[in-house]
């Protein structure tokens, strides 16, 4: 009985050391917290109240270039939801060499009838009047912002092309955590003018474009 | 070989024949009809879940103050639209930004909503649960609210072998009633199988010919409409400045496209177009007759009507629209309220 015990605390010693991905929003390389404030270069402040994005078919490469995918396919990413930040898996990623995934959902998705787990409109990240996913949700405030509440507030979709706001891409394993970066995104955007986003169209292609850009392996 | 076709095509027919049995969803194919779109692998539809949907059509308590159901503005005896209003009415006598289509033949829908908006049927019912005009409601409040009742609970688990109600399966038995709402049995469909005592009437067949010849390219026959955005050559209306397509695409290219509608039952459903600006089948025939005079950018198709149709002509175009009433089906006592149901 004590034999079993002890291989049973020893299996899950062993199941808690495989690496797993977590996902995490950064400000100039730090992590973020909702509500917190963090500067631009010239001290103006920015904080955030929500900040969400889906993921989905991730898969890994070793090094015979033999992929893997992880399942599910879909990650809704919530920064107030500390569970939905590890990408939980089976599969030790210390074993592999590269990781291709989508940041978004692709169309097939976006067509589909399935709405189970984290696809159910009831999180709120789904359009009804223009079917379709709401990738991301960027929201917060600024002083930047010239309304008296100062807030911004992005939500960010749209899969018809030629203004898809999904991206597939592929990164080197260097390490446990996907970063995005958000410090450039705000850097590049005049958000004395551009403080709100509701709809696809070119704009939530380019805004998109640019968050895939911004994310690394550290 | 042959043995194998002969079997499959048995079987098939019985597969149809299953649909068509009180027992199953009233859902079927009508003979010679295309395939429709639906995917029906995502929701099988059964007896329990098709009158689960007709239950959860009828029930004011979706929407935020318990005013208003899909009924509201989806009534049987119109084609499953509103009548008298030309833009929906919705929670708190609000008023909407386009007039309700009925709902007719869903499953060989491939889009849904004027503006094709919408890409799934089963996705499309969240729209009026939770838009502010129609029943003002959020998904996770209407979730709840099922999961508090022991009704619902009851049903859910007879129909889906889950009491835990989920949006999907809520979708899903809306789904399976709107989809059973087929309709197949105008004089029209009558005549086209030749049971006896359906014959057109001449005013009927010549009217029929006239739509053949000016119409039938976008309301396309059987199901009267082409699954396509077009341009009829409607003047936008100032006050709504709706732009159809546009909306949804971003493409100038699309700007004042909208969803050809299907024709079937048209003599119930007014008023008509995606803002209701017309009462009277009239006024409908006698827009396509003038639009030569209008100098607007209209699709195709209507270039071929080269001068106004005459006051006979309109008349028997009018005789051949009311061919595709279908008193079976506004009069179904299946896709009715069920009174004693809790
Ligand atoms: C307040 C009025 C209102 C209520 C309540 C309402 N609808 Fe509708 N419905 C509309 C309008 C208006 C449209 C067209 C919307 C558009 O084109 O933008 C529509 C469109 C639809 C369509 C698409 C039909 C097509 O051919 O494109 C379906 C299906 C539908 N409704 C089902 C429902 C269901 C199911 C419910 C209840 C959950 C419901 N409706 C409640 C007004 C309403
Ligand atoms: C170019 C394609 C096209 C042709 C040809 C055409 N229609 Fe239409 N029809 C449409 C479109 C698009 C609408 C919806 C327009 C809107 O609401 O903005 C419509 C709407 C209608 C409606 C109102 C339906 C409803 O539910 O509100 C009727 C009735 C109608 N058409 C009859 C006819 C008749 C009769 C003819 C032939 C004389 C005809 N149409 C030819 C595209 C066409």
């Amino acid at each position: 009985m004590k034999i079993i015990l002890f291989v049973l605390f020893f299996l899950s010693f062993i199941k808690v050391s495989v690496a797993q991905l977590q996902f995490e929003f950064t400000w100039k390389g730090k992590r973020i917290e909702l509500e917190k404030v963090y500067l631009f270069a010239n001290n103006d402040s920015i904080q955030f109240s929500e900040l969400k994005c889906y993921l989905s078919n991730i898969s890994l490469i070793d090094q015979k270039n033999k992929v893997s995918t992880i399942a599910p396919s879909y990650f809704l990413i919530d920064l107030e939801d500390s569970n939905s930040l590890v990408l939980n898996s089976a599969l030790d990623i210390s074993k592999y060499r590269r990781i291709t995934l989508i940041f978004g959902l692709d169309s097939s998705v976006n067509n589909s009838g399935n709405i189970e787990g984290v696809l159910d409109p009831i999180h709120g990240m789904y359009w009804a009047w223009n079917s379709g996913y709401i990738h991301s949700k960027i929201s917060g405030k600024s002083n930047r912002v010239p309304t008296k509440k100062q807030e911004f507030e992005f939500h960010i979709g749209g899969f018809r092309a030629p203004n898809q706001t999904y991206f597939n891409f592929e990164l080197p394993i260097s390490g446990n955590n996907i970063q995005l970066e958000l410090a450039p995104f705000f850097d590049n955007l005049d958000l004395k003018n551009e403080n709100q986003l509701m709809i696809p169209g070119k704009k939530a292609h380019d805004f998109a474009k640019s968050l895939t850009a911004l994310i690394s392996i550290k | 070989m042959k043995k194998i076709k002969l079997v499959l095509s048995v079987g098939i027919i019985l597969l149809f024949l299953s649909f068509n049995i009180k027992e199953g969803n009233p859902f079927y194919i009508p003979e010679n009809w295309p395939k429709p779109f639906y995917n029906f692998e995502d929701n099988q539809l059964t007896r329990d879940k098709f009158e689960l949907g007709r239950t959860l059509f009828y029930d004011e308590t979706l929407s935020r103050d318990s005013t208003i159901s899909c009924a509201s503005c989806h009534l049987q005896y119109s084609g499953f639209t509103h009548i008298d209003h030309a833009l929906s009415h919705g929670i708190d006598g609000e008023i909407g930004n386009r007039n309700s289509p009925v709902l007719i033949n869903l499953a060989w829908n491939s889009f849904f909503h004027w503006d094709g908006g919408v890409n799934n049927l089963d996705k499309q019912a969240i729209n009026p649960l939770i838009h502010p005009k129609e029943m003002g409601n959020n998904l996770p409040e209407v979730i709840r609210r099922l999961n508090n009742s022991k009704f619902y609970k009851k049903r859910f688990l007879s129909a889906f072998g889950d009491s835990v109600i989920s949006t999907s399966n809520l979708l899903h038995a809306l789904s399976n009633f709107t989809l059973a709402l087929v309709s197949a049995n105008s004089k029209y469909d009558l005549m086209k199988r030749g049971v006896a005592g359906s014959e057109f009437t001449d005013q009927e067949k010549s009217g029929y010919q006239l739509f053949l010849k000016n119409c039938n390219s976008c309301h396309t026959e059987p199901l009267f409409h082409s699954n396509a955005f077009k341009r009829n050559g409607l003047k936008i209306d100032e006050e709504l400045k709706d732009i159809g397509r546009m909306a949804i695409t971003q493409r100038k290219s699309d700007s004042m496209l909208f969803k050809v509608p299907t024709l079937r039952n048209i003599e119930f459903s007014f008023p008509y177009m995606h803002d209701g600006r017309f009462n009277k089948l009239k006024e409908v025939v006698d827009h396509y007759s003038s639009i030569p005079a209008h100098q607007l950018i209209v699709s195709k198709e209507l270039k071929k009507i080269k001068k106004p149709f005459t006051d006979q002509q309109k008349k028997d175009l009018i005789a051949f629209l009311k061919t595709l009433s279908d008193k079976q089906f506004l009069y179904n006592k299946d896709f009715m309220f069920q009174r004693n149901e809790r």
